[in-house]
């Protein structure tokens, strides 16, 4: 698995992964607007609550598969570092609450109330995730 | 309806790119290609120095050669 990411990244796991988690982060960002204006807490005239939550469903999709190629690619790489403990923990917590999450969608049809806070709680990890690995790379380049 | 989930798919999409640029941008010269590229420049700098300094050091050792036979 390694030997694949190396290939596929021509030699910047690193590199890609950064790039990919703040993507991630940043999409993050939006499907927090896009729920927003789903629940109607956000109005605004040029996006119907429907619409939003539509799209919320489908940049979800695409971004718990963007999650599990990161996740697989960080614990491919790095496995489970000692030194970097918050970010494991934040890391595998996100994990576990994707799929819980993915679970609950599925289950109640996107209709039940466990999803706001579990939504915020999937957020939450994800910056946290990015902030000790992809954000601290940054600051340090 | 249509129109706005499309716009709002494509909304998402730019922010893709845009992130894409930045980081990118942010991380340059920090990617294997770039680092290996300098670093093939560098030894490629320090075996030219070599060579020269070789070079010099046969030009003078031939010159000595030539005053001990005189």
């Amino acid at each position: 698995m390694e030997e694949l990411i190396e290939t596929v990244t021509r030699g910047n796991p690193t590199e890609v992964k950064v790039v990919l988690a703040s993507v991630a982060l940043a999409l993050g960002c939006y499907q927090l607007l896009l729920i927003a204006i789903g629940y109607g807490k956000l109005r605004p005239g040029f996006l119907s609550g429907r619409a939003a939550s539509f799209s919320h469903r489908a940049i979800g999709d695409a971004l718990a598969l963007l999650m599990v190629v990161v996740a697989v690619m960080c614990v491919s790489l790095f496995g489970f570092d000692d030194d970097s403990t918050a970010h494991v923990l934040a890391g595998s917590a996100l994990v576990v609450v994707l799929a819980v999450k993915v679970v609950v969608v599925r289950v109640s049809r996107g209709s039940s109330r466990a999803l706001p806070p579990l939504g915020l709680t999937l957020f939450a990890l994800l910056a946290v995730t990015w902030a000790t690995s992809a954000g601290a790379f940054l600051g340090e380049t | 309806m249509a129109r706005q989930v499309l716009g709002s798919l494509l909304a998402a999409v730019a922010l893709v790119a845009v992130v894409v640029v930045v980081v990118t941008a942010k991380l340059g010269p920090t990617s294997t290609a770039e680092l290996d590229a300098r670093e093939e420049r560098l030894e490629q700098r320090i075996k030219a120095r070599e060579e020269l300094r070789k070079e010099r050091e046969d030009a003078r050792e031939r010159r000595q050669d030539e005053r001990g036979r005189e």
